[in-house]
This record gives structure tokens, sequence and C-alpha cells, in this order.
């Protein structure tokens, strides 16, 4: 396997709620906490940097100016930058289009940024979200909202394959068992779940209960990519990147052309290609979880298990901490926070930590030589795969 | 809605590309847009054809027949002006011609709603009046 860029330093914020930091001020500490615990950096060892826009989704606006700013305080003149947005999917893209940066020469290194917010609704958020999320003139007149856009996917889901509401429920079982292990974790003082109580949980939009969503929150974290030819300089155990794919399908889920095989299929078999690898190589999965169902249906399109059986294959505690295979290894979206667009970040670094062996003893794989991510953004519409791993 | 005449909820922004299809509601008419190149029909109203780039594409009033492809009950609104509806459906219709589009489902017991349910296209009168196609039980 070649490696196509390193991983070699992660921080991450605690999910949580920071009302007195508006969207630069969240970059800030995020990068504080970075620099914190990766004290032997400096401005010279950023050539390159991506970031996501500054506030989305708030009510103080949206800075797509982000990354020069960001820049400007480091102190950096980087070779390679952009604030890029691609909804939750945007920082799989980053590693994308900073292994792309590398590979052609560009520059040695970039840090890849995240610091995302999910506003509480309230006087016109939620108008606004929903135009943002839906079509503005065909789906927001409808009372569109994220989670019932999710449960179309679900309900449709359910119908194909014989999905149940008990197995979507084993999802937000397993993973609250993981965050259990991360010391971060927003969820992880409510306790474990069981079936019962996610089933008994509020109803939100059939077939998700209260307990079957994400919880959302603010938070951040900072990934440096380098080129493979430096990582040793780094870090003695960095996590390489080695395939990944992506695609764009539809932006208003009314006009995707399938509710249950989607772009995750595509990207995942072409991350796969590149990697020279198949997902039977695979020691532990990250797939991005707003919803019980997301899972489900990307451990099929990854080919984690056949099509119609991802309900089967989150059943019994599989991919609970000591199951057969590990997914969301930190709790996921549901149960370690929804850190709006910048959970996808959340995911590499995650997937890095533990390859790289520094995941913590709590929740250390024994294995985690290779692992699949899979990030995607808007309406299940913006996907990519990500194939990383330890040194072949 | 406790009083029609002052539904709270949402009326699009039209747009010059997409008025015909409003239009057509206010008429009571649900239309679809169909490509001069290929003839194959589509949602939503855009400015040239998907299939082909050939431009102009061709307005005509669909069947206002089609089926649940999917739909979700929702119990907890989106925002204030949904709260009367709930809980009410939310559903992706699939249009006889082929085309898919976003719906609620009016007119039944939100929880007797079925993927393959046959539905027939109706109109929600809204704020001044304005219509937005809506679909109902066939």
């Amino acid at each position: 396997m070649k490696p196509l860029a390193a991983i070699v330093a992660v921080s991450e914020m605690k999910p949580g709620r920071y009302p007195n930091y508006n969207g630069m001020e969240m970059y800030r500490q995020v990068i504080a906490q970075f620099l914190r615990e990766w004290p032997q950096l400096r401005p010279s060892d950023i050539g390159g940097l991506l970031s996501a826009p500054a506030g989305m989704a708030s009510a103080d606006g949206t800075d797509v100016f982000a990354h020069e700013k960001i820049s400007e305080e480091l102190g950096i003149e980087p070779t390679f930058s952009e604030t890029i947005n691609a909804g939750g999917g945007t920082y799989a893209l980053m590693l994308i289009r900073a292994s792309l940066a590398i590979e052609r020469g560009l520059c040695d290194s970039v840090l890849c940024l995240g610091a995302g917010r999910f506003p509480n609704v309230g006087s016109g958020m939620a108008e606004m979200m929903s135009k943002l999320i839906s079509h503005p003139e065909f789906e927001y007149p409808y009372g569109t909202y994220i989670p019932p856009i999710f449960a179309l996917n679900a309900t449709r889901h359910m119908h194909e394959f014989g999905t149940t509401r008990e197995q979507l429920a084993q999802v937000a079982v397993s993973q609250r068992e993981w965050s259990l292990l991360h010391p971060d974790a927003l969820m992880a003082p409510q306790g474990r779940l069981t079936i019962d109580k996610v089933l008994s949980s509020r109803p939100i939009t059939y077939p998700f209960n209260l307990l079957d969503c994400s919880v959302p929150s603010e938070g951040g974290s900072a990934v440096l990519v380098v080129s493979p030819k430096i990582a040793q300089r780094y870090a003695k155990k960095p996590c390489f990147l080695y395939g990944y794919g992506e695609k764009h399908t539809h932006s208003s889920i009314s006009q995707a052309h399938d509710l249950t095989t989607l772009g995750s299929k595509d990207t995942s078999a072409q991350a796969y290609r590149m990697a020279g690898v198949g997902p039977k190589d695979m020691d532990f999965a990250q797939l991005y979880d707003s919803f019980s169902i997301n899972p489900i249906i990307y451990a099929e399109d990854l080919g984690l298990c056949a099509k119609g059986q991802g309900g089967a294959f989150f059943a019994g505690g599989r991919t609970a901490p000591g199951g057969e295979f590990p997914v969301n290894t930190y709790g996921g979206l549901m149960s370690f926070g929804h850190v709006g667009d910048a959970s996808g970040q959340t995911m590499i670094v995650e997937a890095a930590r533990q390859i790289m062996g520094i995941a913590g003893e709590a929740r250390q794989l024994k294995k985690a030589d290779l692992g699949v991510v899979h990030c995607y953004g808007g309406m299940m519409s913006e996907h990519a795969t990500l194939v990383l791993g330890s040194a072949s | 809605m406790s009083n029609p005449a002052v539904n709270p909820k949402p009326v699009p922004e039209i747009n010059a590309h997409s008025k015909p299809y409003w239009d057509g509601a206010q008429r009571g008419e649900l239309m679809i847009q169909r490509c001069r190149g290929t003839g194959k029909p589509f949602m939503y109203a855009r400015c040239w054809s998907p299939f082909d780039f050939s431009p102009d594409p061709i307005w005509e009033k669909a069947s206002g027949l089609g089926t649940v492809f999917s739909y979700t009950v929702v119990y907890q609104p989106p925002y204030a002006a949904f709260k009367a509806d709930c809980p009410f459906v939310m559903a992706i219709i699939q249009l006889d011609e082929g085309p898919q589009m976003m719906s609620n489902v009016l007119n039944c017991d939100p929880e007797s709603v079925r993927i393959g349910m046959k539905v027939k296209v109706c109109f929600e009168t809204r704020g001044n009046g304005f219509k937005i196609p809506q679909f109902e039980p066939a």
C-alpha cells in the first residue's frame, strides 16, 4: 500500500455549549488547545491551511474568509489555503484536498480545522435552517427539518429490508457503550442505554425517537496532515491515508435517486480500490451517525455487510466494545456529540488516534491497523470515504 | 390549522423560472416540466434539461396521481407555524409520470399512511390565498 498523506497530530475540544464564543473564537479555542497538546509545533510546520466557514448556521453570520484570518493569527503565509464547505463531509474532503496538494508539491503540510456550531433553535433560526437543508422553494413549504428528512431514508429502509425499530435502537445503545470510554463524550454522564429506553423516549418523527437522534452541541478539532516523506519527523506512528473516494449525489432529499443505497457505495469502492484493500481488511469503521439509520446504510454501502443486512450487523452489540467489529469507537455523533459540521472531523480524529495508538487505555483497540471512515454532508448528499492505516 | 384564514405556514419565494409551476398551482393544476431533447419529464423547475441541457423545457399539466415513496409522521414541529398540524406527514411522492416531489399527505389519519399508498394532488391555501400543491389518499 502506498501512503498518500499522513496525519501526525490531532486535537479536539470537548463538545458542549460555548455561548461566549463566536465562530472565529471557536477556531481560536480549537487552535489554542491543539498547540497546547502538540507544543513542539511552530508556524514553519504549517505550509497549508484549510478551514470550514466560521460561525456556520449561527445568527451572527457565516464567515467564508476564515482561512485567511486564521492564517494571519497563526503568523503563517500558506501556499495552499481555502475555506471549503460540504457540511459534515467537509473534513474528509479536506484530507483529500490536502493529500492532492502535498502530492503536487504545493506544500508539505496542511492544517485542517473545524469548529462547528449547532445553534439552539429560536427566532427564525429553524426556518433559516430549513431553507438551508432542503429546497427553499419546493421542500421548505412542507415543514422540512433535519430529523424528518433522515426519517424518510429510515422508513424506506424498513420497507425494503424489514429493518426494525429495535435494530435502529441498537445503534444508539452500542454507541453509548463506546462513549462511556471517552472522557469528553457529552452523553457519557447519562449512563448506559437499553433498547427499551430508546423505544420509550419521546417520539420525534417516525421511526425516530429522541434517542435515535444525535445530540446537537458545539465543538471543533484540528488535524495536521503532512507528506508521508516527513511524517516520522512528527510522529513515531503516523496515521496514513491510503485511499479515498468522493461523490455528490443530490441536494434535496426528494431528488435523491435512491434512499437506501447512497453515494457511499461508490465512494467506498473507489477508496478501497485506491488503497488496494477490501472491506474485510478493515479493523474498525467510523460511520457518520446523525441518526440511528445512517450507520446501518453505511455499513451496507461500505461492504461491511450485505445490502439490507445493516440492521442485523448492529444487532446484539456486535459493534459495541468487545464486539466482533468496532464501529464509532468514541460514541459517534449520537453519544460523543454532534458538533455541527465539524463532527466529520471528530471521526477522523478518532480514527487517527486509534491507528496512532493514542486513543487511551479505555478504548484503544487491540488491532487498529486499517480503518474506514465515512462522512457525509447535507442530507446524505455529499459523500466521502477514507481508508486510513498504520505503516504497511 | 385552527383558522385556515390565517394559515401561518410558509409560502415559497417564487423565482422567474419557476413561476409557471406556482401559477399552475393557483389554477388548481400540478405542473411538471418535460425535456425538449429526450422527452423525459422532471421535477423541480429548471431553466434547462438535466438530461441533455436542452433549453426552455416544456411546461405541462401532470396527472396529479402518485404513490407514497417514503414518509414520516412528524410529532415534533420544526417551528411554531407547524405546531397545530402535528402530528403531520412529510412524504416523498412519486408521480405517475416518474418524477418525485416533497409533500405532506393531508385529509387522512397521519398514522395510516404507508409506502405504496396511492395519492392524488390537492391544494392547500396559505397566507394571502396562495395555494401550494399537496397530496391526499386517492
